[in-house]
């Protein structure tokens, strides 16, 4: 087991307006799983992507990854975690549009020590073409893969993305989603994906449903499709 | 005074001065303001030995009298300086003759010199076949007690005539003025040349010049400031504006809206500043300048100015406001309700450099932001560099000071003691006390001197003599303040002076003292740096040869038998070199407060400067500052990233504020008057002292962004859409 939400709420604000965001949700996580994580706008299910990615912290239960309880770490120990553990995908890249798609990539050597080389990532995306491309000079596809060959760069146990196909269209989803599927299973990442698209869970070998905050169930897919096999 | 026309004094207090009255007196307000004294009371006044006492009718003050330093004095203590005006009739003149001539001051012969009120004596006299050697102490003193208070009065000498004329050249009608006098004067000066108002007129043409100097760095940076900060609000504004855009409000209310807000922020501020500057920090400027200058019922006014600086600001911040709102709201609707997009990428010109790809990351990134942000770096670089030349004003006068007292008291004057002698004191006694002392006389006088013989009075300068006697307890420098000497046989020229004249080595001067009508001629031996008074200089043999009447002031001594000479009556203070030490730098304590003020001033301009562009850029960059949060790097790796940035703008503001602080200073500290005369120049040392205080403050203002970093909300940055 690598990951474990136990008993975790997260609440925002406070008296009448209090909100309650993610209310006593528990699951587990193996190694090399690929999980998604599905429910509507509200569900609560990118603040548990951010609370896995150490960006949040639970307002009550335990939240432990790799056996280190993330949830009591303080900001220094929580950069480190989300340095050496996670690796983030965004729904709209954040890729630093001054840096180029090798220097996007290559920076992560000022965050951990054993960085993959950049340009081997770029390879492993398929970008090689576009090294020195900045942001604003590649399509969303490109830029999500960038962002997907940074995140890979430091080496994470743990790829975390939170809409990862949301801001591209089906034809660029799938070239990612496949990416994200043959970095699970051939480099044995594990994988976390948050979502509406009900359609990618058919992809996935575990998926959290939620709805209000609440987990409605968690189903394991015995024959997890191929991206290539799902009806997009 | 005979009249009261010409050279009024200024009244505080009492009645105007009367030039027909007969018991009052009017007395310098600064003397009795220090002393209590006021309108009414009785003031007893000892001259040459005759004691009367008066009725303060006035308090007066007038600028002729600057900088003058009482006797006893080390420095100018204005309780020690009373300056008495008096009608001619209000002077007791028939004691006062009457003591002349039973002390033998005055004797028959030199009254019938001066005056015509012996001359029908004198007939009667010539009569009997005698003559003005025959008239007795009795005699004379009896004929003066039968003359009329008024013929008496013409014994008492004039010693200043001033004139006024209507066409503001006085030297040029010196031909009819001399033959009015029948040639008998010795020297006409212009208001140019009074040391006092020169000096006064330069010292408050630097103020000017200084406060013109700070307004322009002040309001310019303030300026550039709320321009910018009021732009970057509007531009934040950007969802907003959007939105009601998309409602349908007219775009003419939009900017009114935001116009307003601006109008509305810029006055309440440019009031406050007013509120503050004129009723608190004028005032205190006020109070620092009466300390050095008497100006009766000096009190702060609204200036004009004000009010124009106060609309320029207004109007800048409402105009940068517009702008931006306009800006805006040229962005289609559906465009503004978005977020802004991140400025594109692109290639910067370090790129070009070809060690470009082996830059760190940080260095890379931080270069790329530089060409990116452009009026941000500007803004930062002309910060520090202003902060810098700030910086260095206060730490370089500090420095400046410590030199000054250097040259002064370890060139100049290195004897442990200095005895100031009285006027009319016996030369025979003084030489015997100089032996005794193991002292060096110095003579001190003021002189006209020319370049050609028979000069106008427009092409002699008014300066100072000095005669010295070699002896090394008071020097003369060269002009790279080093202690030299005179040649022998010669005369030494000061260096500002010779300049000025266009006079070097071996070409022949002319000159008289103020007091005598009697031209010498000289040959220029060696030139001289003089920090203080521009002149000419001689040994005491070579001007005794001269036959100008020899008359020391000074007496300086390294033996400490000098305190005791205080007790004679020729002698009429004795000061230590510790003294005059203290003296100077009490007279130099404005300046620490200048220090103080600079350093402060200095560091409030590099921290509002930079924190204001910090904080543009880190709203700018909170996005990409998240991502790279989230993305593992430390709080503490991105507050070095945002540092670095801050230092490279702050070494290259140095760098540019050096060289403006450098030039500036020097021509402050060099440009003390025509007679002021240091070559100071700031050490390195106090440009190294400089830069680092000022990449301190910048490396604290770093440190003020350390708790946003800390608190960035990476979910709520990294939500919005694009």
């Amino acid at each position: 087991m690598l990951v474990e939400f136990k008993d975790v709420v997260k609440t925002y604000g406070e008296g009448e307006g209090k909100q309650m965001a993610v209310d006593h949700v528990s699951f587990t996580i193996d190694e090399g799983e690929f999980v998604v994580i599905l429910g509507q706008s509200g569900a609560g299910k990118s603040t548990i992507l951010n609370m896995l990615g150490g960006m949040d912290t639970p307002t009550e239960g335990k939240v432990t990854v790799a056996g280190r309880e993330i949830s009591g770490m303080n900001d220094r120990q929580l950069g480190s975690y989300r340095a050496e553990v996670i690796g983030f995908i965004f729904q709209f890249y954040n890729l630093l549009p001054s840096l180029t798609a090798y220097e996007n990539i290559a920076l992560t050597k000022s965050i951990v020590k054993n960085a993959q080389d950049a340009e081997k990532q770029l390879e492993l995306v398929g970008l090689s073409k576009c090294r020195n491309k900045f942001p604003a000079q590649m399509s969303g596809g490109e830029q999500q893969r960038v962002s997907i060959a940074r995140a890979l760069a430091k080496n994470p146990r743990i790829l975390l993305g939170d809409e990862p196909t949301g801001a591209l269209d089906s034809e660029t989803g799938i070239i990612v989603l496949e990416l994200l599927q043959r970095l699970c299973r051939e480099e044995k990442k594990t994988v976390i994906i948050v979502t509406h698209n009900s359609d990618i869970a058919k992809c996935a070998d575990k998926v959290i449903r939620m709805k209000n905050g609440k987990i409605k169930g968690i189903t394991i897919n015995e024959k997890p499709l191929d991206v290539k096999e799902v009806e997009w | 005074m005979r009249e009261n026309v010409v050279n009024t004094p200024y009244l505080v207090k009492g009645t105007e001065f009367d030039p027909t009255d007969t018991d009052g007196v009017w007395l310098a307000n600064a003397f009795a303001v220090r002393r209590g004294l006021d309108v009414g009371d009785n003031f007893t006044i000892e001259y040459n030995g005759v004691t009367f006492t008066k009725e303060i009718k006035g308090l007066v003050e007038t600028p002729e009298y600057e900088y003058r330093q009482a006797d006893g004095d080390a420095d100018v203590y204005l309780e020690n300086i009373a300056i008495a005006f008096m009608s001619y009739d209000a002077f007791p003149i028939r004691e006062y003759v009457t003591h002349l001539i039973e002390s033998g001051k005055i004797t028959a012969k030199k009254v019938a010199e001066n005056t015509k009120i012996l001359d029908e004596k004198l007939e009667q006299l010539k009569a009997a076949g005698l003559t003005v050697d025959d008239i007795t102490q009795d005699m004379l003193l009896s004929i003066a007690e039968n003359m009329s208070d008024e013929k008496l009065a013409k014994i008492m000498p004039y010693t200043q005539m001033v004139i006024r004329t209507k066409d503001g050249g006085a030297l040029a009608h010196e031909d009819e003025i001399a033959e009015a006098m029948d040639y008998d004067y010795s020297a006409i000066i212009d208001r140019k040349s009074v040391q006092g108002l020169v000096r006064l007129d330069s010292e408050l043409e630097q103020h000017q010049a200084f406060a013109y100097v700070f307004v322009v760095i002040f309001v310019g940076i303030a300026v550039l400031v709320i321009a910018t900060s009021m732009g970057r609000i509007v531009e934040k504004q950007r969802t907003q504006i959007g939105t009601m855009n998309a409602l349908g409000m007219k775009r003419w209310k939009i900017v009114l809206h935001y116009i307003s807000y601006s109008l509305i922020v810029s006055v309440l501020g440019v009031i406050v500043g007013l509120a503050v500057g004129v009723g608190l920090g004028a005032p205190a400027m006020m109070g620092m300048f009466e300390q050095y200058y008497i100006v009766p019922g000096l009190h702060s006014v609204f200036h004009p100015m004000y009010l124009v600086i106060s609309v320029v600001i207004v109007a800048v911040c409402s105009l940068s406001c517009f702008l931006s709102c306009r800006r805006v709201l040229e962005i289609k609707p559906a465009e503004a309700l978005r977020p802004a997009a991140p400025k594109q990428g692109r290639n910067c010109i370090f790129e070009k450099l070809p060690f470009w790809d082996k830059l760190s990351f940080n260095t890379q990134y931080n270069l790329r932001d530089i060409s990116r942000a452009k009026l941000r770096t500007f803004m930062g670089v002309v910060g520090t560099a202003v902060g810098m030349l700030l910086m260095l004003y206060g730490v370089g006068c500090n420095q400046l000071v410590d030199i000054m007292s250097d040259i002064n008291f370890n060139k100049i004057y290195t004897s442990k003691h200095q005895m100031k002698l009285s006027a009319d004191a016996k030369l025979s006694d003084i030489d015997e006390l100089a032996d005794e002392l193991n002292g060096e006389l110095v003579m001190t006088d003021a002189v006209e001197i020319a370049k050609v013989k028979n000069a106008s009075s427009s092409e002699k300068k008014k300066e100072t003599l000095t005669v010295l006697e070699g002896k090394g307890l008071y020097n003369l420098l060269d002009v790279d303040n080093n202690v030299t000497q005179l040649v022998p046989g010669t005369v030494g020229l000061s260096r500002k002076l010779a300049e000025d004249m266009g006079i070097k080595v071996g070409d022949t001067i002319y000159w008289h003292l103020y007091s005598k009508n009697e031209w010498h001629e000289a040959v220029v031996g060696s030139i001289y740096r003089s920090c203080e008074t521009q002149g000419i200089a001689y040994l005491r043999e070579d001007y005794e040869a001269t036959g100008a009447e020899y008359t020391p002031l000074l007496l300086m001594s390294d033996d400490d038998k000098a305190v005791d000479a205080v007790s004679l009556k020729y002698v009429t203070s004795v000061n230590s070199r510790a003294d005059m030490i203290a003296a100077f730098e009490k007279s130099m304590e404005i300046i620490n407060i200048l220090v103080y003020v600079m350093v402060i001033f200095s560091s409030i301009m590099i921290i509002v400067v930079l924190y204001n562009s910090g904080s543009l850029s880190f709203n700018e960059r909170v996005k990409e500052l998240a991502t790279l949060k989230v993305m593992g790097l430390q709080s503490a790796q991105i507050r070095r990233l945002l540092t670095v940035q801050n230092i490279w703008l702050s070494i290259v503001g140095t760098i540019i504020g050096t060289p403006l602080g450098n030039i500036s200073l020097n021509a402050m500290m060099n440009s003390n008057g025509e007679n002021f005369d240091y070559s100071l120049s700031v050490p390195v040392i106090d440009y190294i002292i400089s830069a680092v205080l000022v990449l301190i403050v910048s490396m604290l203002v770093s440190f003020m962004f350390s708790s946003r970093i800390k608190k960035l909300d990476l979910v709520g940055t990294l939500k919005g859409v694009e």
